[in-house]
């Protein structure tokens, strides 16, 4: 899973497209030409920092990673319903199935972060990830999924109409790596109800009218962000949220604490994919620093956080095996509440390296509401 | 159901309450709220109808709405949700008479309400894994222990008040939220708020909900006049391009009405705070989002104007009309205009300005 640092660059590239480079011209100097930079990425630029931050280029960014990742969801539950539809029909087996849910929830892993805008007004975030499940909503939502008939199992629409805990990763992975379950045909249905909910939040980000023209019309007179500067800070926070999310919540309810862990509190812990879903959860956000923020953050900054992902990432290489086994042994506990703080540092160094440069801090102001 | 008894009175405790300072004793606020000054120190403070700051008291982090008791100089500062804090101050003493902690899987929704006798605290608060209302009760009696608690009638109870009569009102936002989330909305598909009203015991007697077009309009703050009439500040959680009334009221028997006012739309969807005045002219509506604030008649509703008020945060009943705390200080007047008056210290207020005699 460890990706060297140059290496993991140019897949991040790769996935960025193509970039036009041009030349800027020198106001110091005329006619003597300074570095290039990509339009796209505005990279690289004069460290130490030009000194204004340009919100309008980083909504530009940020909202081509969005329609990435959002996008990402959607061809991934699209060849999840058909890998269901293979699997069941028996023209492809189980294994094949299980890689394309993982591919699925890797894809999801990032988005968790953006608990705003589509997510938070269609209510996706429960709804594809029932979770934590203390009491056992996703088992009570199942057996009214199984009690129907194979073809109301396999119907999207009727999955949708069932209680959220019925309708997300969870619920396909509960029927998959349980035994004396059998997944089939409940998966077609879940599969196919993931992928309209993938369809509809990329649509409420990204058709017309969706929340990025509402990103992009920032104004005096716009409902949620009075200038540009404010959907930064929104993403910003959404980051921040990310990682919280990872240190508190994924790497929080397994730790417990050193006499007490919780092996099953770990998230995905029967598909074993929860430390995957870490490191896709931080890739996302590395890729919004590196794609969305980008030359709008200082070189110096800017490499030493690139610097910091990596050494996160590592930290989750070296516990050696699946979260919810390495709680349960104190040797390997240590490695898992090493990176915890690990990923607070991250935190940390974001705030300190990252904020400051857009101009975004996360202090709290009477605008705020409750 | 036995704890609705929770708040039947008991023994007489009168005499001994009265042995503890009272809010002559404390400087004599007229108002307390929260705020936090540069660097993110966080305090409660006393302000007197003049501006004066009378006490200003550290509490642990970020602080929401406070509760001051009816008769002792002892006023409770609630931790913004999902804070798992409230602070009981005696505001004489500047000492810290309790610390409530919310109990597990519980959380805090920053506002609560004494009983009439002072003898009780409610609080709203989130049972999110179930996910349910409830009403915490601490004994204000015996060192605020936790005794109990009772449904609220709904998903994210948010400001509770106590009416005139002694009876309650509590806003059921409607809005599912979870620890692991943060803030966000889990439930906007789904979420159905209410204005529910309890009686003296705590025990839910009548609960009214919007139709079908307003579902998505958050029922979260509340104000009320002695008749039992109830005021409403309301959140628009839908599409926010849709431009809806922002302000309703209810009467117990009758439906909820909503009043519109041609400044809604500077309000950012966002209604904070709300109050009636005293001679039941005006009604006042914060809008900390949008920097804006919008005054209604009184008795019919009917828009009379607005004004843009940077920061404009809570307000409370001041004389015949209203305090507003807002950027630098406090402004004290109604729909006709007011008098600003400043506030030393570079306070940042917290959405809710509670008045003291009102309580």
């Amino acid at each position: 899973m460890t990706v060297k640092p140059i290496l993991s660059a140019l897949v991040l590239c790769a996935v960025a497209g193509t970039t036009s480079a041009q030349s800027i011209a020198n106001k110091e100097a005329p006619g003597v030409a300074l570095e290039t930079h990509s339009e796209e990425t505005g990279l690289p630029y004069f460290a130490p920092g030009r000194g204004v931050v340009d919100h309008e280029a980083i909504r530009r960014r940020v909202l081509e990673v969005f329609d990435r990742q959002f996008g990402s969801f959607v061809s991934e539950t699209q060849a999840l319903t058909d890998a269901a539809l293979a699997y069941c029909e028996g023209t492809s087996d189980e294994a094949a199935f299980k890689a394309q849910f993982r591919d699925t929830w890797m894809a999801w892993a990032p988005l968790d972060s953006y608990q705003f805008g589509p997510i938070e007004s269609q209510g996706a975030a429960l709804t594809v990830n029932f979770w934590p499940d203390k009491k056992n909503f996703v088992g009570r939502a199942l057996r009214d999924l199984l009690n129907k008939t194979a073809d109301e199992q396999a119907d999207p629409a009727v999955v949708a109409g069932l209680s959220v805990g019925a309708q997300g990763l969870p619920a396909i992975e509960m029927l998959t790596y349980s035994d004396g379950v059998e997944p089939c045909p409940a998966v077609i249905g879940i599969s196919g109800n993931l992928h309209r909910i993938a369809v509809d939040l990329h649509d409420g980000w990204f058709a017309e009218g969706g929340w990025a023209d509402l990103a992009r019309a920032a104004g005096p007179d716009n409902p949620v962000y009075l200038d540009a500067s404010e959907f930064t800070k929104v993403v910003y926070t959404a980051l921040d949220f990310g990682l919280t999310r990872i240190a508190d919540t994924r790497l929080g309810r397994p730790l417990g604490t050193y006499e007490r862990p919780n092996p099953k509190h770990a998230e995905a812990w029967r598909s074993g994919l929860t430390n995957d879903i870490i490191v896709a959860q931080l890739k996302g956000i590395e890729e919004v620093v590196r794609f969305g923020f980008a030359g709008d953050i200082a070189e110096n900054n800017r490499s030493w956080i690139y610097t910091v992902f990596e050494q996160t990432e590592g930290r989750v290489d070296s516990i050696g095996m699946p979260v919810s086994e390495a709680v349960a042994d104190p040797m390997s506990y240590i490695r898992v509440e090493g990176l915890q703080s690990k990923v607070q540092y991250l935190q940390g160094e974001m705030d300190q390296e990252i904020g400051p440069n857009l101009g975004v801090e996360t202090g709290f102001s009477a605008a705020d509401g409750d | 159901m036995k704890r609705r008894h929770f708040l039947i009175s008991g023994a007489a405790g009168a005499a001994l309450s009265m042995a503890r300072p009272s809010w002559a004793m404390a400087g004599a606020p007229a108002y307390l709220t929260a705020a936090s000054k540069e660097g993110n120190s966080t305090w409660l403070v006393g302000l007197t109808e003049q501006g004066d700051v009378v006490f200003e008291l550290p509490i642990p982090s970020r602080g929401h709405a406070a509760a001051a008791h009816p008769f002792r100089a002892e006023a409770v500062a609630f931790a913004r949700r999902p804070g798992r804090f409230a602070v009981v101050l005696d505001c004489a003493t500047g000492k810290e008479i309790a610390r409530l902690d919310s109990p597990e899987g519980r959380h805090f929704y920053g506002h609560g309400a004494f009983t009439a006798d002072g003898k009780l605290l409610l609080t709203t608060e989130n049972a999110y894994d179930v996910p349910d209302g409830r009403l915490g009760i601490w004994d204000a009696e015996d060192g605020y222990n936790r005794i109990g608690e009772l449904p609220s009638g709904g998903i994210g109870p948010h400001e509770m008040i106590r009416l005139a009569d002694g009876s309650f009102a509590v806003a059921n936002g409607g809005m599912q939220t979870h620890p692991d989330y943060d803030r966000a909305v889990l439930n906007i598909p789904s979420m159905k708020p209410n204005l529910t009203y309890l009686d003296a015991q705590g025990l839910i007697v009548d609960q009214v909900e919007p139709p079908a077009d307003m579902r998505l309009n958050s029922i979260r703050h509340i104000a009320a006049d002695d008749t039992g009439r109830v005021v409403i500040a309301l959140q628009w959680q839908g599409n926010p391009l849709t431009a809806v009334p922002l302000m309703a009221s209810h009467r117990r028997g009758e439906a909820l009405a909503f009043f519109d006012h041609p400044e809604t739309v500077r309000l950012k969807q966002y209604a904070g705070s709300i109050a009636i005045s005293s001679d039941g002219a005006e009604i006042a509506v914060t809008g900390p989002k949008g920097g804006h604030v919008l005054f209604f008649d009184g008795a019919t509703g009917a828009p009379i104007n607005g004004r843009a008020l940077p920061e404009a945060s809570g307000v409370a009943q001041f004389g015949d009309r209203f305090a507003i705390t807002l950027a630098g200080g406090l402004l004290e007047g109604g729909a006709s205009g007011g008098k600003m008056l400043d506030v030393a210290g570079g306070y940042s207020w917290d959405n809710h300005l509670v008045s003291i005699r009102r309580v």
